[in-house]
């Protein structure tokens, strides 16, 4: 905290309001004589801080005569500007009321930023902002006039920490241990939530992983070993039973193809007479087959109807040759009208196209005479365009020449009216310049008169004798009162003077401005008339140029008689070509009509000759069709042109001899054809007797033996059922596959006798295999017997294996298993079963119980692989919330009372005495040191080097105390310098008078020293000495109106240096009032 | 300050008061007051940690078969 200003009324000694700006002053002395109000400056700064007063109730504070206090203070706190308003008031019955405070923040340009009001809240603004409630402030800050050896002598140890802890906050240790307390409750909550979930789980989560996994893949080879006996028991019941089946096909077989060996006997007993038919109707077969050989070969002999023309072309080409000669003359007859139609066509365009250049022509001479129309019509209209031009320069001239001849008059009465106003501001000026003069004279009277006034009113009640009010000399007898008169008059003859001056200086302001008025009017006048006569000889000089010399001069008709005769010549030109263009106009309308006739009758020429067109070509068409579909050789050799117009005659004669031609081969076509239908009627005769024979054949030989090979078909199909049956025989056995699937053809008797004989072979070789399969099957079934009674001891010992397993909890010192067991059957082993289906179904379930054992190993493995890194993570967050709360816990317990803040406490009052002791014994000429405390003890003493005894603060003589508590002040000071602490202002009120010249020296400069680190230093002393050694003076003097405050200039100070302290303060104050 | 705080725990600090490490507890102490008046207060990392253990023990929770021993 440091002060800047600070305003005080009605407190003690200052009754009326006084100011004082402590501002950019660092070391201050405060002076003046005893009762003079000095004190009551730092009451002022202590009330205003906390409305407390260093030495009781606060209406004591009060002026006895005043009827209220208020004291305003402005100070700066931790860089920031506050203003605190404290005021008390005095009721009708003299009684003090209740205090009033208010506290704002103001910012660099004084506006409010915070503000507070009540006593209550202020306080305790105030003492947050500062760091020290007010009886810290008062052991620190300001120390009050005897009583500056409190926090030295006075106060306990533990008021003398209170203090020292204000100074030196531990709040923000205190924050780290409050932060510590709840991080410590978080850290267990976590510590103690990772335990209970690290609960049950493994220490070392990878040891147990591997265990897990030698566990699984144990179970798992167990399983697959019983995965094997169960497969091996499969395949020795399967052997059995179909060991039994084969037999049983065996047995069967043979008993159902005995019989058929007899009734193939029968059937080759049917089959020989039959054979004997069978080659009579060969005989006959063969006969009728040459005769329709004979047949097919006349039919074949007879010439083909290829050597020629067939029936249908010689028919077409007869009737095509018919139509040609009257096809031949349409075409001649029409070719020919074409011709002439074409003729005329062309006779009619000739004469078009004629009438048409001719017409072409006219428009060509048309044209030709309008192209010279526009320059005749520019022509006229130049001479109209110049005409114009020519009135209107006459008429621009004539208005120039009036307007130069206007300004020109103007500007002459301007020039008349300038010299009058002149005249008239000459005579204003020199009026004003007199009343002025009578101003200055009557102001000059007036100061005269006002200080014989004032010198009246302060000489009003003295007498000779009395005390001079400024010189404090006493009047002479002679003295007399001066008068007060004249001063009204003297105002009056004032106000006066000052009118006039004023009016005449009016006058002369409007007459300076009308002058100027006018002299701007005459100078726009001079400026128009010059401009409008450079525009008339302008404009002349352009009517020269463009209509010869004289132009300008001469009257409008002359000017204008010569342009009208152009116009007049040129527009007669004009009328005469317009005339002539008609004329052309209308020939050439009247060949237009003659050569749209012409051209009309060619189109009607044109379309008939393309009629006659159309038809020649449709007939030579029609011609070259017939010519083209008459089938050759009868075709017409003829040579038609692809243009009608090239067709003129035609021979109808040379169709006779194709028509000839055609006539006799039709003659030998019909011939051959008689012949033809004969022989293949014979040929029809011959396949009739062919079919008749067939029919025999069927009935006498096919259908006889289709029955014996029916007889025979159940045998045959046993036969095959046995070879299929029999199939898993050795290799070795005779086979039957021999025997054809099924009968041969019913047509030929030989094929079946063989079919029947190998028929009879095969079933004597499967009689006998059938019997040799049997006894194989046998045999085979007492081998699987026997490894079923093998797999029953091995599933004994694999069950004793695994009782062991699942009765160990660690399965790593399991037996090792079945793997290695062999079928080694332990003493605990139930007895194997022996019925082999029981041995199957123990096998089974064996296998079903490890498959199961060993699904829940590898589920125990897979389940805790997936959560390792969690277990592991969960594993380090346990060792760390440990680490954590032990740590906070440390820094928990270290927060608690009596424990650091209290040893950090003791530490720096060690740290402050040991500063302080080299202040005092700088101070005392080393005379005194304070003792150097242990970090636990708590009293103080000081040193008295002299004598070498440690002596309490109490024992000190005021002088002593005074220099200690100085010192302990300073030491405090510059702790807090080092450390950048708080304090930024110290006082000391008195204390001065006690000490020697050395002491007081040392004393000050010391303070000196801390004033010139930027630390404000405020020294109450009634010590001229003191002051002499202090930078700023603050002079407080009593008068009658109360207590004043003024800062000493130093001419003030050099006076008070060679003079008494308390009467010069005195004149110093008159001094600066002259 | 971190100096006289260590020059407490070794010379005046009963054992009770001294569990932990002096650089633990030092380098906590350390932090904590280079935060204080700061707008995020240090809280020694136990929210981290309980964050951290909040996630591990969801992750553990979320397997739905026993995994203790």
């Amino acid at each position: 905290m440091r002060p800047l200003r600070l305003r005080i009324e009605g407190l003690r000694s200052f009754r009326s309001e006084v100011e004082i700006d402590f501002r950019d002053r660092d070391h201050v002395a405060v002076i003046g004589d005893t009762g003079a109000g000095k004190s009551s400056i730092l009451e002022a700064i202590t009330y205003a801080l906390y409305g407390k007063t260093s030495f009781g109730r606060q209406a004591d504070l009060m002026n006895d005569t005043s009827k209220k206090l208020r004291v305003v203070l402005r100070f700066r706190v931790s860089g920031n500007e506050w203003e605190v308003v404290r005021t008390l008031r005095r009721n009708q019955k003299g009684q003090v009321g209740q205090a009033g405070a208010q506290l704002q923040c103001m910012d660099k340009d004084g506006k409010p930023l915070e503000q507070v009001e009540q006593v209550r809240l202020v306080n305790d603004r105030v003492e947050q902002l500062i760091g020290l409630d007010s009886d810290a402030f008062l052991r620190t800050v300001v120390l009050p006039q005897g009583r500056f050896a409190r926090l030295l002598a006075e106060d306990t140890p533990s008021e003398r920490s209170e203090v020292l802890r204000q100074v030196w906050p531990t709040d923000d240790l205190e924050a780290v241990g409050e932060r510590a307390s709840r991080a410590l409750g978080e850290a267990k909550q976590t510590r103690m939530r990772l335990e209970h979930e690290a609960d049950g789980r493994p220490e070392d989560p990878k040891a147990h992983l591997e265990k897990l996994t030698a566990s699984a893949e144990a179970a798992e080879g167990r399983a697959k070993e019983a995965s094997a006996l169960v497969q091996e028991a499969s395949r020795a019941l399967t052997a059995m039973r179909e060991a039994a089946e084969r037999a049983r096909t065996a047995e069967t077989e043979r008993s159902r193809l005995k019989p058929g060996l007899a009734l193939i006997g029968e059937a080759e007993a049917q089959v020989a007479p039959v054979a004997e038919i069978e080659r009579r109707l060969d005989k006959e077969e063969r006969e009728i087959k040459q005769k329709q050989s004979g047949m097919r070969d006349q039919l074949k002999g007879l010439p083909s109807d290829d050597d020629g023309p067939g029936r249908n072309d010689v028919a077409e080409a007869l009737a095509k040759l018919g139509d040609f000669p009257e096809l031949a003359g349409a075409a001649t007859e029409a070719a020919r009208e074409m011709r002439d139609k074409k003729a005329e066509a062309a006779s009619r365009r000739e004469a078009a196209a004629q009438a048409e250049a001719t017409v072409a022509k006219a428009k060509e001479e048309k044209e030709r005479h309008a192209q010279l129309r526009p320059p005749l019509a520019k022509a006229k209209e130049a001479a109209e365009t110049r005409r114009r031009d020519a009135e209107q320069a006459h008429e621009r001239r004539s208005r120039l020449h009036q307007s130069a001849t206007d300004a020109q008059a103007k500007a002459t009465r301007l020039a008349e009216e300038q010299t009058q106003r002149a005249t008239e501001a000459e005579a204003a000026h020199a009026e004003h310049a007199k009343a002025k003069k009578d101003a200055e004279a009557a102001d000059t009277q007036l100061a005269r008169a006002r200080r014989a006034s004032s010198a009246a009113a302060a000489a009003h009640g003295l007498h000779p004798g009395d005390d001079c009010p400024v010189c404090r000399r006493d009047l002479p007898q002679d003295w007399k009162p001066p008068r007060d008169e004249g001063l009204a008059e003297a105002e009056d003859a004032a106000r006066t003077a000052k009118k006039d001056a004023q009016e005449t200086a009016d006058r002369a302001t409007g007459a300076r401005t009308r002058l100027q008025g006018v002299e701007d009017q005459l100078a726009g006048a001079r400026s128009e008339a010059e401009r409008a006569s450079h525009e008339y000889r302008a404009a002349a000089a352009e009517i020269v140029a463009r209509f010869g010399d004289g132009a300008d001069a001469a009257a409008l008709d002359a000017l204008l008689g010569p342009l009208d005769e152009h116009v007049r010549k040129s527009a007669d030109d004009l009328a005469r070509h317009d005339e002539a263009h008609k004329a052309l106009a209308d020939q050439l309308e009247q060949r237009s009509t003659e050569a749209a006739a012409a051209v009309a009758e060619a189109s009607g020429a044109q379309q008939l000759a393309e009629a006659a067109h159309s038809a020649a070509v449709g007939a030579l068409n029609r011609l070259n069709r017939n010519v083209a579909e008459t089938p050759s050789p009868y075709r017409p050799p003829i040579d038609l042109p692809g243009d009608p117009a090239e067709l003129h005659e035609i021979d109808a004669s040379v169709t006779t001899g194709l028509v000839a031609q055609a006539k006799e081969r039709r003659s030998v076509l019909d011939h051959r054809e008689g012949q033809r239908q004969k022989f293949r009627q014979e040929l029809e005769q011959a396949n009739q007797d062919h079919e008749a024979l067939a029919q025999r054949r069927v009935a006498q030989v096919q259908q006889p033996l289709a029955e014996v090979a029916r007889q025979l078909g159940p045998h045959r199909d046993a036969v095959l059922h046995a070879d299929d049956a029999l199939s898993f025989r050795d290799a070795d056995a005779p086979s039957a596959t021999a025997v054809p699937p099924s009968a041969p053809d019913a047509k030929n008797p030989a094929a079946l006798q063989q079919w029947m004989q190998a028929l009879r072979d095969a079933t004597s070789t499967l009689v006998q295999v059938a019997a040799d399969v049997a006894g194989q099957a046998a045999s085979d079934a007492q081998a699987a017997r026997d490894r079923l009674g093998e797999v029953g001891l091995r599933l004994a010992a694999q069950h004793a294996v695994q009782q062991r397993s699942e009765d160990s909890e660690d399965e790593e010192t399991a037996p090792d298993d079945a793997r290695t067991a062999g079928l080694a059957v332990p003493p605990e082993a139930p007895d194997p079963p022996t019925d082999p289906e029981a041995v199957v179904a123990a096998a089974n379930q064996a296998h079903d119980d490890l498959r199961l054992h060993a699904r829940t190993a590898a589920r125990k493995r897979d389940d805790f692989a997936a959560v390792i890194d969690d277990v592991l993570a969960l594993r380090a967050l346990l060792r760390e919330a440990e680490e954590l709360e032990r740590a906070l816990d440390d820094l928990d317990r270290a927060f608690k009372p009596a424990a650091f803040l209290k040893w950090l406490t003791l530490r720096r009052s060690r740290t402050l005495l040991v500063h302080a002791s080299g202040k005092l014994r700088e101070i005392s000429g080393d005379k005194y040191a304070f003792a150097d405390p242990d970090d636990d003890e708590v009293q103080w003493s000081v040193l008295d080097k002299e004598s070498g005894q440690s002596r309490s603060p109490a024992s000190l003589s005021g002088g002593e105390q005074f220099i200690a508590s100085l010192a302990l002040a300073l030491g405090m000071v510059e702790m807090m310098a080092r450390s950048g602490g708080r304090l930024e202002s110290l006082f000391l009120d008195e204390g001065f008078g006690s000490l020697d010249r050395d002491n007081l020296d040392a004393a000050v400069q010391a303070l000196g020293t801390v004033a010139a680190q930027g630390r404000m230093v405020g020294v109450i002393s009634h010590v001229r000495a003191v002051a002499e050694q202090i930078d700023h003076v603050l002079a407080v003097t009593r008068t009658a109106a109360g207590s004043r405050a003024e800062w000493l200039s130093a001419a003030d100070r050099n006076r008070l240096s060679v003079s008494d302290a308390g009467s010069e303060v005195a004149a110093a104050m008159q001094g600066l009032l002259d | 300050m971190e100096d006289l705080f260590m020059e407490w725990r070794k010379t005046a600090a009963t054992a009770g008061q001294r569990k932990a490490t002096d650089e633990t507890v030092g380098a906590l102490f350390a932090q904590a007051l280079g935060t204080v008046g700061k707008d995020e207060q240090d809280d020694f990392g136990a929210a981290d940690l309980a964050e951290r253990a909040d996630k591990t023990l969801a992750s553990l929770a979320a397997h739905s078969r026993e995994t203790r021993v």
